[in-house]
C-alpha cells in the first residue's frame, strides 16, 4: 500500500470512528500513525528514524491511553534505551492508541508542522516491506506524538471581579491596587502587585481565600464561597474552562 | 404558473422567517451553588438567557434542597433515584464509593467547618454506621438504621449537572457548557467551533495538570486539595475511605470523563479511594480517567479521550 492509499485508508477510517475524528493534530507537533496490531515490532525503527530527523528531543516517553499493548510496549523500548516517564510533564513524545472500527492493511506515516514527511529511508525499507506483506488487517492505530514545548499556563492581563454572580469590574494586572468590598455577608479586600491579585483581607470564618497563593495565570481563579466573591484571571483563549 | 407562484411565496417567508429569527450570542453566567463557584456559558439568542440561567439556578436550588448536608430527605423520588444510581457504583466498587460516609463527614467537622482528628475509638464506633448495604430502599422511602447518616456530596453535583444540561438541551441550547467547580458537562462545539479546551488544575502546583479537549461529555475531578484541614504538618482531607474512616491516602486527584456528570463525579470518588480503580474503570467502558498519585506519577485508565498534558 502506498502512502496515498494509506491516507486514503485512513480517511475511510475517520469517517467511522468518531474517537479519531475528534483527534485534531496540532500544527505545532510531530506525529507518528502506525496501524498495527502489534507496533512494539515496529516502534522503536520509527522512533529512531525521528529522532534521527530531530523530529522528537530526548527519549523519555508516557503512554497517554491504555487502550494498547503498553507493557510490551516498555519492555521493547526499554531494550532500545527509550526511557518510560512517570510524568506526563516530562515526557519528550506521547504515546496513545485508536481502536479503528474497520480493521485496515498495516503501515505508517509521518506528519510534521501539518506536512508529510517521508521516512521510508534506506533503513526502513525492510520495515517498509515487512509491513505490505503482512496483510493481516489490523485494528489499533498507535499514535506517537511530540510534546509542544511551550507551557499553556502563561500569564494574563486582568483580572475580572465577581460579586454575587455579577461581573463588578475588571482590573489590569500591571497596575498596583488595593480595592475593598462589602458583600451581603461581610467584607473582602484585594491587592493587585507584581502582576499578581490576592485577598488580603476577608470577613469569613477559615480564611481559605486569604490563605490561596496569589493569581496570575489565564484562568486561574480565588474564591471566597462564604461572601460569593470571585476573581478570575481572563480566560486565555486556549482554554474554555477551568475544573478542579 | 400557481404552483410555480407558491414556491416563489413559500421562498419567501423561509427567508423572511430566517432572517427575522433573533440572532444567537454566546453568553455567560456565575453564581455560587454547592459551595462553589459555578459557570453557565450557552449559546442563545440574549432575550432568552434570562430565561436559561433561572432554568439552571432553578435545578440546583431544588439539587440542594433534596441533598445537602442538613437536608434528611429519605422520600423523594428524587433521592430514591440517585439512590439506585448510587448504589450501583457502590457495589461497582466493592463499596469504596459509599454515600453513607456522612457521620465520618460529621465526626471530622467537615460538615460544619470544626475540623478535628476522631480518636480511633471513636472511628471504630462510627464504622459499623457505614454501608450503603445496610440501607433499605422500599417503593417510597429509604430506610436507615438509627445513626446512619448520608452525605450526597460526591454525587448530587454531577447529578444536577446532568439535570441542567438536559433540561438546556431540550429546551433548543446545542452549544453550550456548565462547569460547577469541579464537575463540568459541556455539549456541542465551542465559540471556536471545534472541542471544548478544559483546563484541569495541578493538585499541587499552580498552573494546570492537563488540558481537554472534549464535546457531549462530561468531566469531574476529585482531590485531596479541594477541601482539606492541616494539624502538625498533616493533611486530612473530605474524601473518607469508608473501609478504614480516615482520609483515602496515595492519590491526589483523579479526574474522570465520561457521559454522565453524576456517574464521573461519583467514580472520580471511587477511584480516588480504592486501591485497584483500574478494576472499577473497566466496568464503565465509555469512562475514562486519569490518576496523580501521592509521589507525582501519572497514570491513564479506561477509555481514552484527547487529553494534552502539560510540562510544569
Amino acid at each position: 500500500m502506498d502512502r496515498r492509499q494509506f491516507l486514503k485508508t485512513l480517511w475511510a477510517c475517520s469517517l467511522v470512528s468518531p474517537l479519531f475524528l475528534s483527534f485534531k493534530p496540532s500544527k505545532r507537533q510531530a506525529y507518528l500513525y502506525l496501524v498495527s496490531d502489534s507496533p512494539q515490532d515496529y516502534l522503536h525503527l520509527l522512533l529512531e528514524e525521528m529522532r534521527k530527523k530531530s523530529l522528537i528531543a530526548g527519549s523519555h516517553f508516557f503512554p497517554s491511553n491504555a487502550q494498547g499493548p503498553i507493557s510490551d510496549i516498555k519492555r521493547v523500548l526499554r531494550l532500545k534505551n527509550w526511557h518510560y516517564s512517570e510524568n506526563p510533564g516530562q515526557a519528550n513524545f506521547l504515546i496513545s492508541f485508536r481502536k479503528l472500527l474497520l480493521p485496515v492493511n498495516p503501515s505508517f506515516v509521518l506528519i510534521n508542522q501539518g506536512q508529510i514527511v517521508d521516512i521510508r529511508t534506506h533503513a526502513l525499507q525492510p520495515l517498509w516491506l515487512a509491513l505490505n506483506r503482512n496483510s493481516n488487517p489490523s485494528s489499533l492505530m498507535t499514535i506517537v506524538s511530540s510534546q509542544p514545548k511551550k507551557v499553556l499556563s502563561h500569564p494574563g492581563n486582568y483580572v475580572n471581579v465577581y460579586l454575587d454572580g455579577r461581573h463588578l469590574k475588571k482590573l489590569p494586572l500591571n497596575k498596583a491596587i488595593t480595592e475593598h468590598y462589602k458583600t451581603s455577608r461581610g467584607s473582602i479586600s484585594i491587592r493587585i502587585d507584581n502582576h499578581q491579585a490576592q485577598v488580603i483581607r476577608s470577613s469569613c470564618r477559615h480564611q481559605i481565600c486569604r490563605l490561596t497563593p496569589p493569581i496570575s495565570l489565564a484562568g486561574e481563579r480565588l474564591i471566597c464561597a462564604p461572601n460569593h466573591f470571585l476573581l478570575e484571571v481572563e480566560g486565555s483563549p486556549e482554554l474554555d474552562t477551568v475544573i478542579g | 404558473m400557481a404552483r410555480k407562484f407558491l414556491s416563489f411565496c413559500l421562498l419567501i417567508s423561509f427567508i423572511i422567517t430566517l432572517s427575522c429569527s433573533p440572532k444567537r450570542k454566546w453568553q455567560t453566567s456565575t453564581f455560587i451553588y454547592f459551595d462553589t463557584v459555578c459557570q453557565l456559558k450557552v449559546l442563545c439568542p440574549p432575550a432568552d438567557f434570562n430565561l436559561y440561567r433561572r432554568q439552571v439556578r432553578s435545578i440546583f436550588s431544588e439539587i440542594e434542597a433534596h441533598f445537602s448536608p442538613g437536608v434528611n430527605d429519605l422520600t423523594s423520588p428524587l433521592v430514591l433515584k440517585l439512590f439506585s444510581e448510587a448504589f450501583k457504583i457502590y457495589k461497582d466498587s466493592k463499596g469504596d464509593f459509599d454515600i453513607s460516609v456522612g457521620p465520618l463527614s460529621k465526626a471530622w467537622g467537615f460538615l460544619d467547618n470544626t475540623y478535628r482528628v476522631p480518636s480511633k475509638n471513636e472511628i471504630s464506633r462510627i464504622l459499623p454506621l457505614i454501608g450503603m448495604d445496610k440501607i433499605k430502599k422500599e417503593k417510597t422511602k429509604l430506610i436507615l438504621k438509627d445513626k446512619m447518616k448520608l452525605d450526597w456530596g460526591a454525587i448530587a453535583k454531577g447529578y444536577g449537572l446532568d439535570l441542567a444540561a438536559m433540561s438546556l438541551q431540550e429546551k433548543g441550547i446545542k452549544r453550550g457548557f456548565i462547569n460547577a467547580g469541579g464537575d463540568l458537562f459541556c455539549w456541542g462545539k465551542n465559540p471556536e467551533n471545534s472541542s471544548w479546551k478544559i483546563g484541569v488544575k495541578h493538585p499541587r502546583k499552580k498552573g494546570y495538570l492537563a488540558i481537554l479537549a472534549i464535546k457531549d461529555l462530561a468531566a469531574a475531578t476529585t482531590g485531596d486539595y479541594q477541601r482539606y484541614f492541616e494539624i502538625n504538618g498533616q493533611r486530612y482531607h473530605h474524601v473518607f475511605n469508608p473501609h478504614t474512616g480516615y482520609p483515602a491516602q496515595g492519590k491526589q486527584s483523579v479526574t474522570v470523563i465520561g457521559p454522565q456528570a453524576s456517574t464521573c463525579d461519583a467514580l472520580a470518588t471511587a477511584l480516588f479511594i480504592s486501591r485497584k480503580p483500574e478494576i472499577i474503570i473497566n466496568k464503565y467502558p465509555d469512562f475514562g480517567a486519569f490518576i496523580v498519585y501521592s509521589n507525582g506519577k501519572t497514570s491513564l485508565l479506561g477509555r481514552s479521550f484527547d487529553i494534552r498534558f502539560l510540562s510544569n
